[in-house]
């Protein structure tokens, strides 16, 4: 199952690395971060999870002083570590866990971010940690859906259906801006109007 | 369009600074995709956001709403930089640069906003004034929003994060929310056009027309007391006239045609002004009637001319008459024949007459006279002009002879020839005679030089012996003849030197004298001859001369007198020939106007002065006049015909100001009509106004159903259905269990639930934090989503103040994703009093270009600020 998870990833354009026995790692110029399959334990385990994970960041980190092996620009490990993202994965539907547990978990401060995806369809899940590593996408699709315009002009002849019912009065009154139809309104609201 | 650098001095918390100018200068504020202001409270970082809104508004709202209505900061100076060591005249200077160049300074030297006493100066980035309108045009022409707009829609400031969802009621909410996105109208013109608030607009609507009503029905009354004259309804009473009108003031144009004079167009647009028409046209009747007895008598005068003319035209018949009886046609024309042949012959005389005199004039041409008195004697010259003068004369006595004039000239008295062989036997003599004197002359100047050589020699000789105390022989030949015996030789040598020398001067004197005396001779001589020759052939040359002229003007003097009378008797031919002419005229005249044969004529004559006779009884009997006296002024009642035209149209007009008279109604039914206008123009106006309110209803009504449809779209699109503010929310996912928003408007109130459980209002049960993860969601969703606004950057203030650790992290994890989005073209410019924050930005976003302003102390004159820019690793706009 987990494999089917990673399959559908590297499908999305995803590029990943083993990471441990069986956890994976997914390439990210800004972040570290580390998709833990939680089918073969339980949730109470993340928090042993996360211990290893990080110590095996630590070694890396050191590894990184020592030797050199990773790289992040001018910052150290130490500051990469506040981008470190662990994303649980339950896809088995038996092991997931009430919203106290998610929350006690995802709101844990010690060292990484993490997250907990409880779904039992591959694809839904694979879908949701897409979604995570790249919000924008999900941000630019919203704002294309968005066709809200603000137009002073477009608004006025909506207001006064300008080209159809409206349009006598639109002339009469002449009515260019939404202000002249507040004016107008003004206008005829007044004790002396039509005196 | 983005704000891509800011100078401050001077405003709020901003001093001067340690440069040139004394600016804050803050850049790269564009080209950053954040920018990170970090520092302790009251360093000046909201004072940044306060510098911008100044600047581009002349404002500070926060202010405003807060501190100077209140009216407890009035007077005191928090726009201005106050130091506490250097007191000293300053002035605030904010200086803000946009991307595309342009940018505005605004300058005051004010301690506060003060209403009554504030001013300040804002000019673009060349110095040049601009009004605060212009900013807001230029603005608007770059990001789609007025300046007070972009300050809502791109500020989100510690003040305004909460707005909305702190507001106490949700229909405050709805429109908190409509305005920050500056709907507010939208909001407004729901409410004032909607009838259920607004009532006095239909109330007076049923009022007018109430009153309109009643009116229709007074005017009918009115109508039906009229309508017991014989007119019918007063409208078709109306019509009746106005037609009538119309005929006469179509008049107008005939009436300036011939002439009369009257403005005949009378007034007809209402029943009252057709009422005054009726003494108008009384008057106009009675001077259209004094017209037409004037045109009368213009006839009657026309009608005499007439007769007169006539008269005229049958005395000419017998004038022509009686010259054909009395007179012989042939004769006439022998005598115009005769008279022409005389005619001629006279102008044949004056022509010649003027040829003799131009012949004689020519022949006197004398040429110039030739005279040189240095010659003795007669020149060849002056004999060949004495000869010219001598032909002169005879040619001219010819045409004297012609006018018995004999000439006076004696050709004998004067030989020229004659005089010419002794003129040339003196002058011969004389020039023989002056040769030998020349050549004296030239002897005795030979002689002189030799003579003065020998004195010249003697002198010297002379001048030597003196020298000597004694001489023996002569010192220049040696001889001693001249020295007596017993006597001593010097001497006697000088003695003979001065009597050789003496003897030398008197020769050459007498010499002289004898030239002298010769030359006296001479010019003697030469008076002689002149005398003699010369002077006696100018006197004759003269009296010939006088004699050429004298006869010449009489030559011219005889022909004029001879022009003179043939031009007198050409006159008198010319004359008696055009009064011969004139009665020929007449009589071919007569014959061609008059056909007859000539046994008719005296049948005519009879019966013309029959007529004659007739028509001056009549002029005298009728007109008291006699002849044709009066002829000649009558020219112009010549258009007789005029007369009567005007006379046709007068009786016309007449007619029609008859009929319009039979509608006079007389002063009792005036006051119905005067009513009856009034009432009509009541009812007109009434109509007008219940119109107006029936339109004005109606597009109030049009309006409401729009705007309604237009505003629940707008919550509909941009807060219910918006995904953008809870995605945020989710992002940040600020409560346990509540991770989605659901902003339900409902009755124009907009609820802020959760989506878990439609019971849960959130903003009743979240903290502070929470409320700001809220407000700030609702404001970064709402302001992502609106297309068409263009100003790029995003100012928000302290936007994590009490956000847990976790919260801050998911906070830049959304900026983070913010910037990697495609569609969102914008910059973040974010301050922060919390170190770790700002450090931890920095950390996440190595990745991404910014800038950090770093407020690390505060001195006498305001922040020390330090710069970090990381501008090459970010993407590019």
């Amino acid at each position: 199952m987990q494999k089917n998870l990673a399959d559908i990833l590297k499908s999305k354009g995803i590029e990943m690395e083993q990471w441990g026995e069986d956890r994976i790692r997914i390439r990210d110029s800004d972040r570290i971060v580390i998709l833990a399959p939680l089918n073969s334990y339980s949730a109470s385990r993340a928090d042993q999870i996360n211990n290893e994970i990080m110590e095996m960041i630590n070694q890396r980190r050191m590894e990184a002083e020592e030797n050199k092996v990773e790289k992040y620009g001018q910052y150290t490990m130490r500051q990469i570590l506040w981008d470190v993202y662990i994303l649980y994965v339950l896809t088995d539907k038996e092991k997931f866990v009430d919203e106290e547990q998610v929350y006690m978990l995802q709101r844990d401060k010690k060292y990484s971010k993490k997250y907990l995806i409880q779904e039992d369809n591959v694809e839904k899940a694979a879908e949701t940690i897409f979604r995570f590593l790249y919000p924008e996408h999900y941000i630019d699709s919203v704002i294309a859906k968005i066709q809200y315009k603000f137009t002073d002009g477009d608004n006025c002849k909506r207001i006064c259906d300008a080209e159809n019912e409206g349009k006598r009065f639109v002339e009469n009154f002449q009515i260019r801006t939404c202000q002249d139809i507040l004016d107008f309104l003004n206008k005829i609201n007044a004790d002396e109007y039509g005196e | 369009m983005r704000i891509a650098e800011v100078y401050i001095k001077n405003f709020r918390g901003y001093g001067e600074n340690n440069t040139n100018d004394g600016m804050y200068r803050f850049d790269h504020l564009d080209d950053a995709e954040v920018v990170i202001f970090s520092g302790y409270n009251g360093f000046g970082k909201t004072g940044f956001f306060e510098a911008i809104e100044w600047c581009i508004t002349g404002k500070i709202k926060g202010l405003h709403n807060t501190v100077y209505e209140k009216n407890t900061m009035k007077k005191s100076s928090y726009l201005k930089f106050q130091s506490t060591k250097q007191k000293r005249d300053r002035e605030i200077v904010v200086c803000i640069v946009f991307d595309n160049g342009w940018g505005i300074i605004r300058r005051t030297k004010c301690d506060s906003l003060d209403v009554h006493n504030y001013f300040d100066i804002a000019t673009d980035l060349n110095e040049k004034e601009i009004k605060q309108e212009d900013i807001d045009i230029i603005l608007k022409q770059g990001t789609g929003q007025t300046p007070e707009q972009i300050l809502r829609l791109s500020f989100n400031g510690q003040n305004k994060n909460t707005d909305f969802v702190k507001s106490t009621k949700a229909k405050d909410r709805t429109s908190s929310l409509l305005e920050f996105m500056g709907l507010k109208f939208l909001d407004d013109i729901v409410k004032e056009s909607d009838s259920k608030n607004r009532k006095k607009l239909k109330s007076r609507y049923e009022l007018f027309q109430h009153e309109y009503d009643n009116l229709i029905k007074e005017i009918e009354r009115i109508d039906n007391v009229f309508q017991s004259n014989k007119w019918g309804t007063i409208k078709q009473y109306e019509e009746k006239i106005i037609s009538l009108m119309l005929e006469l003031n179509s008049f107008q144009e005939a009436l300036v045609h011939t002439g009369l004079r009257h403005n005949l167009p009378l007034s007809s647009d209402t029943l009252n002004s057709l009422i005054d028409s009726f003494s108008k046209i009384k008057l106009l009747k009675e001077n259209l009637e004094q017209q037409k007895s004037e045109v009368l008598n213009c006839i009657t005068e026309a009608a005499k001319y007439r007769l007169q003319y006539e008269l005229f035209q049958i005395e000419r018949f017998l004038n022509g008459a009686n010259l054909l009886q009395e007179t012989d046609s042939k004769q006439l024309q022998e005598q115009k024949k005769y008279l022409g042949s005389l005619q001629d012959t006279y102008r044949r005389g004056i022509d010649q007459l003027r040829l003799i005199k131009q012949n004689t004039e020519i022949n006197v041409l004398i040429p110039k006279p030739i005279s040189d008195n240095t010659e003795i004697g007669i020149t060849n010259n002056e004999k060949r002009q004495y000869e010219t003068y001598i032909a002169i004369l005879k040619k001219i006595e010819i045409d004297g002879n012609q006018f018995s004039d004999i000439g006076n000239y004696d050709y004998n008295e004067y030989d020229i020839e004659r005089e010419m062989r002794r003129s040339e036997k003196y002058v011969g003599f004389l020039k023989n005679y002056e040769n030998a004197l020349i050549m004296k002359k030239q002897y005795i100047k030979k002689v002189q030089g030799i003579y003065t050589e020998q004195k010249e020699l003697l002198l010297q000789v002379q001048s030597f012996v003196n020298k000597q105390s004694e001489i023996d022989s002569c010192p220049v030949c040696g001889g001693t003849e001249f020295i007596k015996d017993g006597q001593k030789g010097k001497d006697e040598l000088l003695a003979l030197l001065s009597a050789k020398i003496a003897d030398g001067n008197l020769d050459l004197k007498e010499k002289n004298d004898e030239l002298v005396k010769q030359e006296q001779r001479l010019l003697y001589f030469k008076e002689k001859v002149n005398i003699s020759i010369r002077d006696k052939y100018q006197m004759h040359l003269e009296n010939l001369k006088k004699e050429i002229k004298r006869i010449k003007d009489y030559i011219f003097q005889e022909c004029d007198v001879r022009i003179r009378c043939n031009e007198e008797a050409l006159y008198k031919c010319g004359t008696q020939m055009s009064m011969i002419s004139s009665k020929i005229n007449t009589i071919d005249d007569f014959a061609r106007m008059y056909q007859f044969d000539s046994g008719e004529l005296d049948d005519l004559i009879k019966k013309k002065e029959n007529q004659k006779s007739k028509i001056e009884r009549v002029l005298r009997l009728k007109f008291q006049t006699d002849g044709i006296k009066d002829f000649v002024r009558a020219d112009e009642k010549k258009q007789i015909m005029s007369f009567f035209r005007k006379r046709n149209l007068l009786y016309k007009i007449l007619g029609c100001i008859s009929t319009i008279l039979e509608y006079d109604i007389g002063t009792e039914n005036q006051y119905i009509l005067l009513q009856y206008e009034e009432k009509c123009r009541k009812q007109e106006k009434l109509k007008n106004k219940v119109l107006l309110l029936e339109d004005a209803i109606g597009f109030r009504k049009i309006i409401n159903e729009n705007s309604k449809e237009l505003k629940n779209n707008f919550l509909e699109t941009m807060i219910e259905n918006n995904q953008m503010i809870n995605w945020i929310y989710g992002k940040i996912n600020p409560h346990p269990y509540f991770r989605e928003l659901n902003l339900k408007i409902l009755k124009e109130e907009t609820s802020i639930l959760a989506a878990e459980d439609n019971d849960i209002y959130l903003d009743n049960i979240f903290s502070e934090a929470q409320m700001n993860v809220l407000s700030l969601s609702i404001f970064l969703g709402l302001i992502l989503s609106i297309k068409n606004y263009n100003f790029e950057q995003i100012f928000l203030d302290d936007p994590v103040q009490s956000l847990d650790d976790i919260n801050v992290v998911s906070f830049i994890d959304l900026v983070r994703a913010l910037i990697r989005s495609r569609h969102i073209n914008k910059n973040y410019i974010i301050s922060t009093h919390d170190h770790n924050f700002s450090k931890l930005l920095k950390i996440k976003l190595r990745n991404y270009s910014f800038v950090e302003y770093s407020f690390i102390s505060y001195g006498e004159e305001g922040p020390k600020i330090d710069a970090i820019r990381n501008l090459t690793e970010g993407r590019t706009r």
